[in-house]
């Protein structure tokens, strides 16, 4: 049994050699909440990649810490504790609730944030425990992917829940994209980038830097033509948002009509792990 | 559209013979309907690409272990508070049935030798007798799941099919699976003999476990409408190690009221869901005490109801409400482990 468990495992690596599987893990998030925000119709400019329009986000529920609470495991240059008054948002997995907070990096270039999750397993108001819960999901100190194995604390830490408003928050962002043909053309005597033609919403949440992390299907993505290479409606997720004008170096004049309205989602957190087998 | 997505995905995921079973699969005895009868649609008045591309599923079993359900669930008299994680019922299953082996094929070692215990199995080629080798000197030390096909139940196997453990769907599960594998290419022909009136050597639990609001419009007082709210399906062995075997969805209308029933007999009334996940659910059935299935074969009238909340009468989609778009997903992050 054992030779013939031996043949499999080298067949295996035979016909895997040189080649690389990928698999696909997935998760869902937990459920966030876009919190809505006043419509301000004045007119205004954005370059492409600058959000046309910006909303908070925070978790369905969210913490503070009411003593400063350990947080050892997260490394080498962070954060080795929370101090009393950080504000954690909730993450949701399996059938528990934890709070998280982010133990920031000091030394960015070598190291990356990484979030430390605290639970209330027997709900007293007080953490018993803390997990390791790896780095923020593509860069949003919102999402959690991984959950890893629970550690007690020395001593238990208390906590209050947060009013749904005041919790950690990230910004939910509209975007967009200019599509024009390549070339060049002549107006009016000038050497003029040819006529824009459809613009392309981006739809995600902004990271560090102001970047924003694009979010498939989630109503970006898709091409709206440009009457007259100027002038579209982005319609997304309630939000309209009126492009008046495309302009050579695709910037955009805009204004926005309706902002998204306060509503609770939920995305799919995806990896794809790439593992390539090498045989010497 | 996300309906509509949600329930295709169901369909096409039961016809690559996948026991996926979203919502659309795990359905109810008719009994009351979900939507407003004046809202229900006919199967001819549905989109004729949709009715060609169900027909074909209709009465299809999805690949599955049947279960003997050892008592019924107490149905709730009035609405109860949930939060995440409330698990609304748990009720002890068992494998419907038992047979042994009476006559191996080769390799008995690894296909299950005589007098080996099999419980009963579905797929949507027909019944099945499945064995799997457990080391009883390690509890986690399980093999591959091996399905003896008997479609015409003369007690002599026909084909065998092998579910490989590193597969396994519901890995914590002793017996359950949600798929039958592939053809294992075995020639020889088994035979059983099933002991009458005996019930298979396992006990498990299935649970239906509150998630929570997945989806909604924020009301100025705190709750959601129209919303989502979701329920997970779930075996195991015990609360510890569960598996999910589905998904429920249950749509809360502009006043936060919603209504689900499946072809398993879950069914259930939600009464409105607060922002932080927190709701008030009635749970009105489980899964009827004796043999039955956690997946149901799908039917006409279910696919019609479920698209009635897709559809007009006109074949043109209904308006979603802005917080029940399609699902979003983030570019997918590439981590090389190897």
């Amino acid at each position: 049994m054992i030779f013939r468990f031996g043949i499999g495992l080298l067949l295996g690596a035979c016909m895997f050699a040189g080649g690389a599987a990928a698999q696909t893990a997935s998760r869902p998030s937990t459920p966030f909440v876009i919190h809505g925000v006043a419509v301000d119709s004045t007119e205004r400019t954005a370059r492409e990649g600058q959000p046309l329009l910006a909303q908070p986000v925070t978790s369905v529920r969210s913490a503070r810490l009411d003593a400063e609470a350990p947080a050892e495991s997260a490394g080498w240059f962070k954060d080795k504790s929370f101090a009393a008054g950080t504000p954690m948002f909730g993450a949701y997995a399996g059938d528990q609730w934890s709070y998280c907070a982010v133990a920031e990096s000091r030394q960015s270039f070598w190291t990356t944030d990484q979030f430390i999750c605290y639970v209330d397993a027997d709900d007293d108001g007080r953490f018993d425990s803390a997990i390791d819960s790896g780095t923020p999901f593509n860069g949003v100190p919102l999402l959690v992917f991984s959950t890893g194995a629970s550690r007690p604390l020395p001593a238990p830490v208390p906590y209050s829940r947060l009013p749904l408003a005041d919790g950690p928050s990230v910004e939910y962002a509209i975007s967009y994209e200019i599509v024009r043909p390549h070339g060049r053309a002549m107006l009016n005597g000038r050497n003029v980038p040819r006529a824009a033609t459809h613009i392309v919403p981006v739809v995600g949440f902004r990271v560090e830097g102001g970047r924003i992390q694009p979010l498939s299907a989630a109503g970006g993505e898709r091409r709206i033509p440009l009457a007259g290479g100027q002038q579209a409606t982005i319609r997304v997720k309630g939000a309209v948002i009126e492009i008046l004008g495309v302009n050579n170096d695709d910037s955009v004049r805009y204004r926005v009509v309706e902002t998204i309205p306060s509503h609770v989602d939920q995305i799919m957190l995806q990896i794809i792990t790439t593992t390539t087998w090498v045989v010497y | 559209m996300r309906a509509l997505l949600t329930v295709t995905a169901a369909l096409a995921a039961l016809h690559a013979g996948q026991a996926v079973a979203q919502d659309a699969v795990a359905q109810t005895p008719v009994a009351a309907p979900a939507a407003e009868a004046e809202d229900v649609l006919t199967w001819d008045e549905l989109p004729a690409d949709l009715r060609r591309r169900a027909e074909p599923l209709i009465g299809r079993v999805a690949a599955q272990a049947v279960l003997n359900v050892q008592g019924a669930v107490e149905a709730d008299a009035d609405f109860r508070s949930i939060d995440h994680g409330h698990v609304l019922f748990e009720q002890a299953v068992r494998p419907a049935a038992l047979a042994r082996i009476t006559r191996s094929v080769d390799n008995a070692a690894k296909y299950g030798p005589v007098g080996a215990a099999l419980w009963p199995g579905i797929g949507p080629a027909g019944d099945y007798w499945c064995w799997r080798r457990f080391n009883p000197e390690n509890a986690f030390s399980r093999g591959n799941i091996y399905c003896y096909e008997d479609k015409d139940g003369d007690g002599t196997s026909e084909r065998m099919m092998e579910n490989p453990a590193w597969m396994a769907q519901l890995p914590a599960s002793r017996f359950q699976f949600l798929s039958l594998g592939h053809d294992e290419g075995v020639e020889e022909n088994a035979t059983f003999q099933v002991e009458p009136g005996t019930l298979g050597e396992f006990n498990e639990i299935v649970v239906l476990r509150y998630y929570g609001a997945t989806r909604g419009l924020l009301q100025p007082d705190g709750s959601l409408a129209p919303a989502t709210v979701e329920f997970e399906l779930l075996t195991g062995p015990d609360r510890q190690s569960l598996g999910e075997v589905s998904r429920i969805r249950v749509q809360l209308n502009a006043a936060g009221k919603g209504e689900y029933h499946a072809l398993n007999g879950v069914r259930l009334e939600v009464d409105g869901v607060n922002v932080d996940g927190t709701a008030r659910v009635k749970l009105l059935g489980g899964l009827p005490e004796g043999r039955t299935l956690l997946i149901p074969p799908l039917t006409r009238e279910l696919i019609v109801e479920r698209m009635s909340e897709v559809f007009n009468p006109d074949g043109s989609p209904k308006e979603q409400p802005p917080a029940s778009e399609d699902e979003a997903t983030p570019a997918p992050a590439a981590a090389p482990a190897a």
